[in-house]
């Protein structure tokens, strides 16, 4: 090539214009692209012109190459961050962590009064009851978020069963309960009626519940 | 041109370029010389090297770089084990697409007649 140098700096000039354009995508992406459209570059000049490439042999090269403005859209906007593979949500697994400091705090009040621990280890209740009382209401609200969150994200995020789990844990845990403490004083046959009535009712609103979470959104709709 | 044929096109450079690979390893400018020999799709280059990307680090496509006497050196890709299956998928999928299209055009096609 007898325009070496001049050469090498106009493709170093058109590759910085085409790294500006690709912003935001990851450098290990921007690296691959960049490495990729230098050797496409190379291999056109040499199918053209052979060894003895002249600066006007690159510029018809590059003429027929596209813009880099073009890699504004298809780098960024086709490409490399926004589709790589879907990560699990966040707040599906705040609300599992959550769900059973209710249990916790309602097994350790029912077993042996307030605060059941120790006196060496009672800092642990002033754990357990401020989050046990406030995980029925967090952990239904952070599911019924992360329906929203996983919906909107059109399959960026993951974790649709654990977000409808928590979504409806603790209000089938707490309507049971509080029905069978009617059913429960009306004897024991009464009690196995309800049980074998609320398990299907429980599953079919599981159900209800998934479908209406996994349908596709409509034009226009809200998550 | 159109939006939708755009659209359509990019959706379809991914499934082109895995079935490009399933014949062996190829490197970027190759690629992009048989896309552009494709008259329907006619993808400039900065489609294609960004897709390149992405598929490599979605894992369907491994990279052998090899050096060149002259310039950059040149990246082979070929398909990995998830990419053939994903292409697998992809070719059943688009028989079944194209054959429930087909059909659909058909019966459009027979209700303008009448």
């Amino acid at each position: 090539m007898t325009d070496e140098k001049e050469i090498r700096n106009a493709i170093g000039r058109y590759l910085e214009k085409i790294a500006a354009e690709l912003g935001d995508v990851p450098a290990q992406d921007k690296d691959a692209i960049l490495t990729d459209v230098e050797a496409h570059i190379y291999e056109a000049l040499k199918q053209r012109a052979g060894e003895d490439a002249t600066l006007g042999d690159l510029e018809a090269v590059l003429a027929q190459m596209a813009p880099p403005s073009s890699y504004a859209t298809n780098g960024a906007g086709d490409g490399c961050a926004a589709e790589t593979r879907p990560r699990f949500a966040k707040l599906p697994i705040i609300a599992a962590c959550l769900a059973p400091f209710g249990f916790i705090m309602i097994l350790s009040g029912m077993s042996n009064g307030m605060n059941p621990w120790p006196a060496s280890a009672s800092w642990i209740w002033y754990i357990v009851l401020p989050l046990g009382v406030a995980s029925p209401f967090a952990v239904t609200v952070l599911g019924f978020l992360s329906i929203s969150k996983i919906r909107a994200s059109k399959g960026r995020l993951i974790g649709m069963p654990l977000a409808v789990a928590a979504t409806i844990f603790y209000p089938i845990v707490i309507s049971n309960a509080a029905l069978a403490a009617v059913f429960e004083p009306m004897g024991r046959r009464a009690l196995a009626i309800f049980i074998v009535i609320m398990i299907p009712c429980d599953i079919a609103l599981a159900i209800y519940v998934r479908r209406r979470a996994t349908r596709p959104l409509k034009p226009g709709e809200f998550a | 041109m159109n939006v939708w044929i755009t659209q359509l096109r990019k959706g379809l450079l991914e499934f082109c370029i895995l079935n490009l690979l399933s014949k062996g390893e190829k490197y970027g400018y190759e690629i992009v010389q048989e896309l552009e020999a494709v008259e329907a799709l006619a993808v400039p280059e900065s489609t294609v090297y960004p897709i390149l990307a992405r598929l490599s680090n979605d894992g369907y496509l491994k990279v052998r770089v090899v050096p060149s006497p002259q310039g950059p050196p040149r990246r082979y890709f070929a398909l990995t084990v998830i990419g053939r299956h994903r292409v697998s998928e992809m070719n059943d999928y688009w028989d079944e697409l194209n054959g429930s299209i087909d059909r659909l055009r058909q019966i459009s096609k027979g209700e303008g007649n009448d």
